[in-house]
């Protein structure tokens, strides 16, 4: 299941209120911010991963995407951009 | 038919497929334009004119590609730093393909026919006695040609677009404001060769 980044009320950015231990039940409150990664779309995230996954080798993920090496690189300036937007945002 | 991929072949084949194919293309499209005697006397010019040579027509389409490819790279490198050239010298080669399938539409015989019926009709200075059929023939050829000229500017279009990630207006009117000065350039290089 995706975990949601973004309040579908408000479309403001969601945080962690509760965490819970599966083994003793035991529950935590509190006000945690969402790691950066968890903020991205579910695409994003997953492009991250390929890219880590296939040794930081855009030439390889677009390879394997089918893609031409501009487009993959255009994603990731894309994504790169998002990024420092939603890390001045906090 | 894969319309995405005609329209933008940039996003899905890499640089040497895309560079061999528009090698493959400027030589085959300079070989048909002297066997239909075809010049490309400008970035987007297709004209007729008799003694055409392969040598004299691959001459052209490669100072167009190369004068386009120079223009729009420092473009390119101003608005990305990471552009690279051989994106934007595969832009300018797959440009030019639909000029090579215009000088086909451009010599067809109905066409010649049409074309001797009105100069004859001017040296008579009578009224042009255009059939319905050669209306039609006409009509349709033009949009075709028109459709043609589209479909090059936008590979270019999204050649460059590919190649530099451009998108904000002020990049495109420059971009548009290159294919211009390209134009310009090739008629003075080439009236000087």
């Amino acid at each position: 299941m995706k975990m949601p980044a973004i309040c579908p009320s408000c479309e403001n950015l969601l945080r962690v209120s509760q965490m819970k231990c599966d083994h003793c039940h035991t529950e935590v409150n509190g006000k945690y911010e969402l790691p950066l990664y968890f903020k991205l779309a579910k695409e994003d995230q997953d492009f991250i991963l390929d890219f880590f996954l296939s040794s930081g080798s855009i030439k390889e993920m677009a390879k394997q995407a089918g893609n031409s090496y501009p487009t993959m690189r255009n994603k990731m300036d894309d994504l790169i951009e998002k990024i420092n937007q939603l890390k001045n945002r906090l | 038919m894969n319309w995405p991929i005609l329209i933008n072949p940039f996003n899905k084949f890499s640089e040497k497929q895309l560079f061999l194919f528009g090698v493959a293309s400027t030589a085959i499209g300079s070989y048909l334009a002297s066997l239909l005697s075809v010049t490309f006397d400008g970035a987007i010019d297709v004209h007729l004119c008799a003694n055409t040579t392969f040598l004299q027509s691959l001459k052209e389409n490669a100072i167009t590609i190369l004068l386009l490819s120079v223009l729009l790279y420092i473009l390119g490198k101003v608005v990305n730093a990471k552009t690279r050239l051989i994106d934007i010298f595969n832009a300018a080669l797959l440009f030019r393909v639909p000029f090579y399938l215009t000088s086909v539409l451009v010599t067809i015989p109905a066409l010649k026919d049409i074309q001797e019926s009105l100069v004859k009709n001017a040296q008579k200075m009578t009224s042009f006695n255009l059939k319905a059929t050669d209306v039609i023939i006409l009509l349709c050829l033009s949009g075709m040609l028109i459709a043609l000229l589209i479909y090059a500017i936008a590979l270019l279009y999204n050649g460059f677009k590919t190649a530099t990630n451009i998108k904000q207006m002020v990049h495109k009117v420059f971009f548009g404001l290159a294919i211009l000065a390209a134009e310009i350039f090739c008629k003075i290089i080439l009236s000087l060769l």
